[in-house]
């Protein structure tokens, strides 16, 4: 799985490709982490809204959801917003099931 | 097809290479692939994570058999006993704030198979997870 990150002011998106199974979880939650704490150091604005990317997710699995949905309810408490986007097709089968789509995925 | 596995998480790997080739073999439509894959990832992530506690080194097996109507998955694991089956049921509509973070892979199976088995026998695990096959036309 690959993770890129592209930052616009106080916005993040990070853009998910291939497999979200549980390493890919745990890479996915690393990769939050990392804006939410700036850990490496490179975040000059607190995010307010962390886009996730889900148009290239290949698999998506209950690890990636937990993910999302922890760092959902951190952006929350930090009055911002961390949503899913676009997701495939299998993204969106796995979203929907755990009554998470309309809850976590912005609409476009 | 029957394949082996270490307690270790990269050996799904291995899994869904055989997972892909066993679906290949028995073309199995695209849903019922990404049903097999899905389950598969939850219910081995949840033997490895939880089934043992001693550092030892354990094999789960995994046999995967298609007929025209069906699949069936079936794992066999010596770890702690659980049977998935009496997982209680997954509240769904409640808000993210709400919701248990666990509980969410059983959830999966569920809505994902048609039927799902489990039995204790031998100090053993057995679970089937059986996927029926779309009827093809006419």
């Amino acid at each position: 799985m690959e993770i890129q990150r592209k930052i616009a002011g106080d916005s993040y998106e990070l853009l998910v490709s291939g497999r979200v199974d549980g390493e890919g979880a745990n890479q996915l939650d690393e990769a939050i982490l990392a804006i939410l704490f700036n850990k490496n150091k490179d975040i000059q604005q607190e995010p307010k809204t962390i886009y996730v990317n889900l148009s290239g997710a290949t698999f998506l699995c209950s690890a990636g959801l937990r993910a999302l949905m922890q760092h959902s309810r951190t952006m929350k408490s930090r009055r911002g917003r961390l949503l899913a986007t676009r997701p495939s097709t299998e993204a969106t089968e796995v979203l929907k099931m755990a009554g998470l789509y309309e809850q976590l995925v912005e609409r476009i | 097809m029957e394949i082996i596995l270490k307690n270790k998480p990269e050996e799904k790997r291995r899994l869904l290479a055989a997972l892909e080739t066993f679906a290949c073999a028995h073309q199995l439509p695209k849903p019922v692939f990404r049903a097999a894959d899905l389950v598969l990832e939850e219910h081995l992530t949840n033997v490895m994570s939880y089934a043992y506690d001693d550092g030892r080194d354990h094999e789960i097996r995994v046999r995967l058999e298609a007929s025209p109507s069906q699949i069936v998955i079936e794992v066999e694991d010596d770890g702690r006993a659980f049977d998935p089956t009496h997982a209680p049921e997954l509240d769904t509509f409640l808000p993210v704030d709400q919701k248990p973070v666990g509980g969410l892979g059983i959830h999966f199976i569920h809505r994902c198979m048609d039927e799902v088995r489990c039995q204790r026998r031998a100090n053993r695990n057995v679970l089937w997870m059986i996927k029926r096959l779309p009827v093809a036309a006419p």
